[in-house]
């Protein structure tokens, strides 16, 4: 089991590698190119999701609880919601940055988390609640949808065009509304197990920065100044600062989220 | 008058909330590196966060006499959808002004304090703060559960709430705080407290002594430090506990004459241990204690409401961008249904 494990997760960055790999040489076109990246992006889903389900199996709970959980959670709902938009906005371009995202997040679990591959760890008293679930998988969502938008306005970037700005403001819209959703419940929660709801811990400020980031997205990407380039350079940055939160506090900012 | 209006103008404005908001965003974030958690109650930050307070305030009541307005009029083109997404945001923005409202209230009127009681001990709530509930808290057991492999699955504290006229049974443990009259009780921490006999020549005596403190004799000069209770001692993890379940429960102490450290021990419970000629000392029982935050927080209603409201806001306001033609516009008012605010 331990091996399979390991052989399971290098499979799947491996997957998810390919996968970007075809779609940058796809070039956004359809071509079999396209066809089979898909194609394999679909079987590295398969893949994380057979993952998720031995963690399950294995701790007899919810994989909610540290890092290398997350970062499961994490690429599988990313690549999920890439091939969701795929198909509803018939648009290919972002898949090469998107996997390759992807496949950054797996790689960090041999390089950062690879003990916790085979481990499975009690769950501290701070952790036991029902509110566990819903704060994490809405920030999960939020991260996924913010990993999604930076991807497409990355390549409207690169691109310096501004077609998809609706598609955007329409992911960072769902990305918004779980990072409030998350945060809310997390204070909620805050305030039960600690007594405080908001207690300037890193992750929490970290969050609220996200937030600010993207609520300054909200208020300006209409505007004639702001369209296009400004606006997806917000949302960029917005997934940077996300990438923070998640890799650079659980990391560098010890706080009352140390989890991994 | 003109500058007055100029300024309300620039005060309730969207610009000056986002700029506000970017410095808050920027100041937390070099205060996250600077890290002593003091740093986020500094008076500069707090203007900050008041400041947006003003501000939001402001915005939101501009808002509700806009949205007013404009319902009034009955030739509103799309009036439904203008109506609900309105709606949303301002319930949204509403939402945020109570939080920081909540949170206003709690820095001026909001109360906390650590307490820590010893099993059996009875503590007065006015004691700690001042409140007008005059109920006491009596601790009677405290104990940890543990997992399987020994590390800790919960904390309790089983106490006896003492209200005038009744008593009432209650276990405080991690995630499952006290909600009495308004005043909670969090279990925040523990430890323990051990009773220690010495036999001095023919005297005897009891003391109870906490973690670092120090105990003297009659006929030695040499003095006992109570340096640390450990539940499973282990020699490979040196002063650190393997587990926290006690499987094998030693008292380290440190033995010192005329300030020079003389040795250190690790006793079992209930051990007699020899000090000096005719001296010794024991370590009976150890005596748990339990810390409990107690706090009271007038501003928890106005930030619930407000977070349910920010929550229903959010959510709605998605519902709408999530359907179709988000960003048609509506010439309403010289502005535009769109914006945000």
């Amino acid at each position: 089991m331990t091996l399979f494990n390991e052989l399971l997760v290098f499979s799947t960055l491996a997957l998810y590698g390919i996968a970007a790999v075809f779609y940058f040489f796809g070039q956004s076109k359809n071509t079999s190119l396209n066809q089979a990246a898909l194609g394999l992006a679909i079987v590295g889903l398969f893949f994380n999701f057979l993952l998720l389900i031995i963690r399950t199996a294995m701790g007899g709970r919810l994989p909610l609880h540290n890092g290398y959980e997350f970062v499961l959670c994490f690429s599988f709902f990313t690549v999920l919601m890439y091939i969701i938009y795929e198909k509803w906005s018939e648009n290919k371009s972002a898949g090469g940055i998107v996997m390759l995202i992807n496949a950054l997040l797996f790689l960090s679990i041999p390089l950062l988390m690879y003990n916790q591959i085979n481990y499975i760890g009690t769950v501290m008293p701070a952790l036991k609640s029902s509110w566990l679930a819903v704060h994490v998988i809405t920030a999960i969502v939020a991260y996924s949808a913010f990993a999604l938008a930076a991807s497409v306005a990355l390549l409207q970037l690169r691109d310096k065009t501004n077609k998809n700005d609706k598609n955007i403001f329409k992911i960072v819209a769902i990305g918004f509304a779980t990072l409030t959703l998350s945060i809310v419940l997390g204070a909620i929660w805050a305030e039960q197990a600690w007594g405080r709801y908001w207690s300037w811990d890193p992750k929490e400020t970290w969050a609220l920065i996200t937030w600010i980031i993207y609520v300054i997205y909200l208020h300006l990407h209409g505007r004639k100044d702001w369209r296009g380039r400004n606006a997806n350079f917000l949302v960029v940055i917005g997934f940077i600062i996300v990438l923070f939160t998640f890799f650079g506090v659980n990391y560098l900012l010890a706080g009352l989220h140390s989890y991994a | 008058m003109l500058h007055f209006k100029k300024v309300y103008r620039f005060v309730s404005s969207m610009k000056a909330g986002l700029i506000l908001l970017g410095l808050i965003g920027l100041v937390a974030a070099i205060g996250t590196a600077i890290r002593p958690q003091t740093f986020y109650h500094t008076t500069p930050f707090k203007i900050l966060l008041v400041l947006l307070f003003i501000n939001m305030g402001f915005c939101t009541f501009e808002q509700i006499y806009k949205f007013v307005k404009v319902l009034r009029k009955t030739k509103t083109p799309n009036r439904n959808r203008f109506w609900s997404k309105q709606f949303s945001l301002l319930i949204l923005h509403f939402g945020i002004v109570l939080i920081l409202i909540g949170g206003i209230v709690n820095a001026y009127s909001g109360q906390s304090a650590p307490v820590k009681v010893l099993e059996g001990e009875t503590i007065a709530i006015t004691d700690i703060i001042s409140a007008k509930q005059a109920f006491a808290l009596k601790v009677n057991q405290f104990t940890i559960d543990f997992y399987a492999d020994g590390s800790p699955s919960q904390y309790i504290s089983d106490i006896t709430i003492i209200d005038e006229v009744k008593l009432e049974n209650f276990s405080v443990s991690v995630n499952h705080p006290l909600n009495y009259r308004g005043i909670k009780a969090y279990q925040q921490s523990y430890g323990y407290m051990v009773d220690v006999i010495n036999y001095d020549g023919e005297n005897e005596s009891h003391m109870l002594l906490d973690e670092g403190q120090i105990i003297g004799f009659q006929n030695t000069r040499r003095l006992v430090k109570f340096f640390k209770y450990i539940p499973n001692y282990d020699a490979r993890y040196g002063m650190q506990t393997k587990t926290l379940r006690p499987d094998n429960p030693k008292i380290i102490y440190s033995v010192y004459e005329d300030e020079q450290l003389l040795g250190i021990g690790a006793a079992d419970i209930a051990e007699s241990i020899q000090i000096d000629e005719d001296v010794f000392l024991n370590f009976t029982s150890l005596v748990p204690y339990t810390v409990l935050l107690i706090k009271s927080d007038p501003g928890l209603l106005w930030a619930g409401i407000g977070s349910i409201m920010l929550m229903v806001g959010v959510s709605w306001f998605w519902y709408f961008t999530s359907r179709g033609k988000s960003r048609r516009k509506n010439k309403i008012n010289g502005g535009t249904t769109d914006d945000i605010v």
